[in-house]
């Protein structure tokens, strides 16, 4: 969750960033690399469906080779301009729906059980995306937003300050109070007794 | 937002990233003992949020396949590039955004389309495509045409204009039976309306985080009125070629094409609500009118 500088020197990047712009076809293939994982976890999260995630994901892409001539290096993070992009697809994919997937989410995203015995892997198993994944129907369109683009594209707090058009002071409280909505809606304990959320409808 | 909440704020941040970095929560909260009791519950979400949302994995086929997708339209665009005027194109410095370049494409720019003009060939790019050999040179003489110092109200009318334009060529690709590239091109078709709305002091948005705090300049009732008008006359006659277009094709090619209608359609009655509504009490309905933020 330390944002483009975690995999990447910000320097890196700006020269992968730059080449891409000048049409290499490799700086492409690097930046699709270095960004898929966190694209195609935010859409997913978003979306709840993976083919759907997919196919959105790779637009994504495709959406930055026609309009990277168009960044520029204004102090704006390019991660904040291509989550940008992922999200106007995935409102245009909602838009195009007239409701949302209600399908479950599919096995592959319940988290598995494991051995370990501490306290904090024992909440985590009980719970799996799809309690988490329902739960943030209680959030706001922005904390929604804020959460996606926090914990499941892994952006930092500036970046997601400027992905969204607030401040980070803003985003840091959005993030508190999804956090406090949600420890509501997982009914999760101080002590970490967590009960299955019950199961409810997502019409978002 | 008092100062124990902004305190909170930060810590609760700090540790979700110390969790996010593979920290246990119980480690976060010895950090910061005064707080404990209302930090727990709240990293105890965050550490379930976190590990719920990593258990998430891209499937590899997908991801080699959305790879190999963006091979070929790189692949393509060089192609597209380099077909005709390929030494220009090798004019141009890697971020195209130099003082030194612009100027000296446009110049070279001019020449072209002046030269084109004199033989002709600025006709035969009139009816050419995404593609085609000679479509640089219409784009070329629209991005010219584009730079002259004209009003807004002026300028909102050619992309308008160029939105219809951009149609049209989307329904000739529909014929050659392109449907992925008229699918790609009919984007552009909103770029243009998008510009258009701005111009007369609209934003085409219904979502502030999809474009946020966005003021267009002040436009007259008049030029308001003239682009609605003219919008409204360009899309019938769009929407009354492509449902000629929908009957001639197979069945697996209507719906793609019936989408990309029901797309343009959308976009087109929304910015002409927009304009009727221009001006009307409770204006703007849609969109937050912050400051420009300035950036840092």
């Amino acid at each position: 969750m330390q944002g483009e500088t975690a995999h990447a020197q910000p320097d890196a990047l700006e020269q992968l960033i730059r080449r891409a712009q000048g049409g290499d076809a490799s700086a492409f293939g690097h930046l699709y690399e270095h960004f898929y994982d966190k694209i195609f976890r935010y859409v997913m999260f978003k979306t709840g469906d993976r083919i759907d995630a997919e196919d959105i994901t790779t637009d994504v892409f495709l959406r930055m080779l026609e309009s990277i001539g168009s960044f520029k290096f204004q102090g704006y993070p390019f991660s904040s301009w291509l989550f940008r992009i992922a999200h106007n697809l995935i409102v245009d994919h909602f838009r195009r729906k007239s409701r949302r997937q209600t399908a479950p989410l599919e096995e592959a995203l319940v988290v598995a059980g494991g051995s370990a015995s501490d306290m904090d892997h024992k909440i985590d198993v009980d719970l799996s995306v799809a309690e988490v994944y329902e739960a943030m129907d209680d959030l706001t369109d922005l904390q929604r937003e804020v959460m996606s683009l926090r914990f499941a594209a892994g952006l930092s707090v500036r970046e997601t300050a400027e992905a969204v058009g607030r401040k980070e002071n803003a985003v840091k409280a959005l993030q508190h109070a999804a956090i406090k909505k949600l420890r509501t809606a997982l009914n999760v304990s101080a002590k970490g007794a967590a009960e299955p959320a019950s199961p409810r409808s997502r019409n978002r | 937002m008092n100062t124990q909440d902004e305190h909170l704020d930060y810590i609760l941040d700090r540790c979700i990233e110390r969790i996010a970095s593979g920290e246990s929560v119980s480690s976060c909260l010895a950090s910061y003992p005064d707080d404990r009791e209302e930090l727990e519950p709240l990293l105890r979400v965050a550490a379930v949020t976190v590990r719920a949302v990593s258990a998430v994995e891209a499937n590899q086929v997908a991801k080699a396949r959305g790879l190999r997708m963006l091979n070929d339209a790189v692949a393509d665009r060089t192609a597209r590039r380099r077909s005709f005027f390929g030494w220009l194109t090798a004019l141009r410095p890697p971020a195209a955004g130099s003082l030194v370049a612009k100027p000296l494409l446009a110049g070279v720019a001019v020449l072209l389309v002046v030269s084109g003009l004199a033989f002709g060939a600025d006709r035969a790019a009139a009816d050419s495509v995404p593609g085609d050999p000679l479509y640089w040179v219409k784009t070329s003489r629209e991005n010219i045409s584009l730079m002259m110092p004209k009003s807004d109200a002026a300028r909102a009318q050619e992309h308008a204009r160029l939105a219809k334009e951009r149609s049209d060529e989307t329904g000739r690709l529909v014929r050659m039976g392109d449907i992925p590239a008229a699918q790609r091109h009919s984007v552009t078709i909103s770029i243009h309306l998008s510009r258009s709305a701005e111009l007369v002091g609209v934003t085409m948005s219904t979502n502030p985080i999809e474009m946020p705090a966005r003021m267009g300049p002040s436009a007259r009732e008049n030029d308001i009125e003239q682009l609605r008008l003219l919008l409204a006359r360009d899309w019938q006659a769009t929407k009354s070629l492509l449902e000629r277009q929908i009957s001639t094709l197979p069945q697996d090619q209507q719906s793609a094409l019936r989408e990309m209608m029901l797309r343009q359609d959308l976009n087109y009655r929304f910015l002409i609500a927009m304009l009727d509504m221009s001006g009307a009490p409770g204006w703007p309905p849609f969109w937050i009118t912050e400051p420009p933020r300035s950036r840092q």
